[in-house]
């Protein structure tokens, strides 16, 4: 589904990410964890096209995305739930949700209706179509912003720090919304999270990074977490 | 009181704002989307200027009318198309060079009407019945005329501003434009073309100056350099009203204009421009953002 092969990025001259190599298969649930700063928002940003590549490659369902802007990979598939939840504050709740649809109304065989199993995922947001998505909680944002990505129709879902910032009676809901979301919608997931127990209820395979490399990995259920942990205390 | 006096001038700013708004909102929605400054917005006003100058040379009556209006909205829209595609997309990422590129193709495009149109201004005649005045008869506003084609120009502006209006409430590919201008890299992993959208935004806020020019050439002859005597007033109505705001422009074009002619009542034309340059001035000091900059939850993150 996904590949990195080697990918380095830069902010400026100063490297980001030195040479990164992975991969996620279809259906499967990866998390790149790391400190603050690791680069872990970079490499999530440099994967849909919102930060370029130095050197490296970019596989994405077998075509070549190295290089290519930020609409193709979306329209090839992969949908973005970005840091601070990238919701449009000015626009409804339910424009929000359109945005996607409408971009992809001239490509054949898309369904433009809001499918109503978005609001069995997340059904708060039934209720709030109509008001402007900036006055919503944080949480409801959150919401929101998945919500918006499953609705261009994606075959791999990266979320940037999906928990940050948010409620645990919330954070719970996200979680039983991303399982769903595998399970029954069978899209891959790639999660940067710095919460680790939700990420290790949530992910088959794991990612650590250190100052732009990866400098651990395995899966979950064979790895333990305590050990995990210790590599991302300061 | 002299209420003959004050409708005469707030007629004259509604009319002075609605040329303003014309020239100002493509200005500040390709401003708000691109973050692009065209300093040749002014010569583009010019262009549709002329479009309506030799249209009215070639057909009369109103289809003259409707015909150059149409000819210069196509031609602004056109120049800016090809501006966007061969200039300002290849410098979207460094806007002091947009800045300085632009003023360049400005001085061309003067140079190019000096030299096909003369230094001196061409008039358009305007046919009989845009001539005529509407003359009021109330009590109080006995004996106050207004010109026919002002109050054209400023139907023409609302008609523009109500098209704009619904074109981005309503549209899907209005819906497109605001998500692009609210968070733009949030609007390509959506899947928006937003390049295509700047285009599209760009075209019709230049074709929408070259409107403009059709109503400046109304009432005014067209010189190379009328662009110029518009521009530093629309500018001030882009800051004034808030950045790719169709509300904040509105609002700002009707401020100057009633501002501008609100002190040439009291003083002479050159001192009311530095009142007005005074306010603006301290008017961005209290809303850098301009008049309508609404706060949300994810912009103070």
């Amino acid at each position: 589904m996904l590949t990195l092969d080697k990918v380095s990025a830069r902010y400026g001259l100063s490297p980001v990410l030195s040479g990164i190599s992975l991969s996620a298969g279809d259906g499967e649930a990866i998390a790149i964890l790391g400190r603050n700063g690791a680069g872990k928002t970079t490499l999530l940003r440099a994967i849909v096209g919102l930060h370029p590549v130095h050197q490296g490659r970019i596989v994405f369902n077998a075509q070549e995305m190295t290089g290519r802007p930020a609409v193709d990979r979306a329209l090839a598939g992969m949908a973005y739930v970005p840091q601070g939840r990238g919701i449009f504050p000015h626009l409804s709740v339910a424009e929000n949700l359109r945005v996607g649809i409408v971009a992809r109304r001239r490509r054949p065989g898309f369904d433009r209706t809001l499918p109503e199993h978005i609001f069995a995922l997340f059904p708060a947001l039934k209720a709030m179509l109509g008001r402007k998505a900036g006055v919503l909680s944080g949480g409801e944002q959150q919401q929101l912003a998945i919500a918006r990505a499953l609705l261009c129709r994606p075959s791999l879902l990266l979320l940037d720090e999906p928990t940050e910032g948010i409620q645990p009676s919330v954070v719970e809901q996200i979680e039983q919304a991303l399982q769903a979301i595998r399970r029954e919608l069978a899209i891959s997931l790639l999660l940067v999270e710095q919460y680790l127990e939700f990420a290790w209820s949530v992910a088959d395979r794991y990612y650590v990074v250190q100052k732009g490399s990866v400098v651990d990995q395995g899966a979950t259920h064979e790895s333990s977490m305590h050990e995990v942990a210790k590599l991302l205390t300061v | 009181m002299d209420y003959q006096l004050i409708a005469g001038q707030l007629f004259n700013a509604a009319s002075v704002a609605s040329i303003l708004f014309l020239v100002a909102v493509g200005l500040s929605l390709s401003f708000g989307i691109m973050g692009v400054i065209n300093m040749a917005h002014g010569e583009i006003l010019m262009l549709g200027g002329y479009m309506a100058y030799l249209t009215f040379h070639a057909v009369g009556g109103v289809p003259g009318v409707l015909l150059a209006l149409a000819a210069a909205f196509c031609a602004a829209a056109l120049l800016g198309l090809l501006l966007e595609l061969s200039l300002i997309r290849r410098l979207a990422a460094r806007p002091l060079d947009t800045l300085l590129a632009t003023w360049g193709l400005g001085l061309i495009l003067q140079q190019v009407a000096r030299s096909l149109f003369g230094p001196i201004g061409v008039e358009v005649v305007a046919p009989g019945w845009l001539g005529g005045t509407l003359d009021l008869t109330g009590r109080l506003l006995a004996g106050v005329s207004l010109a026919h084609v002002r109050l054209f120009i400023l139907a023409l502006a609302a008609l523009v501003l109500g098209g704009i209006g619904v074109f981005l409430a309503w549209t899907p590919t209005g819906l497109l434009v605001r998500a692009v201008n609210q968070d733009r890299e949030t609007a390509q992993t959506l899947g928006v073309d937003a390049r295509r959208i700047d285009r599209l935004v760009f075209a019709l806020g230049t074709g929408v100056a070259g409107l403009g020019g059709a109503a400046v050439a109304l009432i005014a002859p067209v010189t190379p350099t009328v662009g110029q005597s518009y521009i530093v007033y629309a500018f001030m109505v882009v800051i004034l009203g808030g950045l790719g705001s169709l509300l904040g422009t509105t609002v700002a074009a009707l401020l100057v204009g009633l501002f501008s002619a609100g002190a040439q009542i009291f003083t002479s034309v050159s001192t009311a421009d530095v009142l007005l340059l005074v306010f603006v001035i301290g008017f961005i000091q209290f809303r850098p953002r301009g008049i309508v900059w609404r706060r949300s939850r994810a912009l103070e993150d």
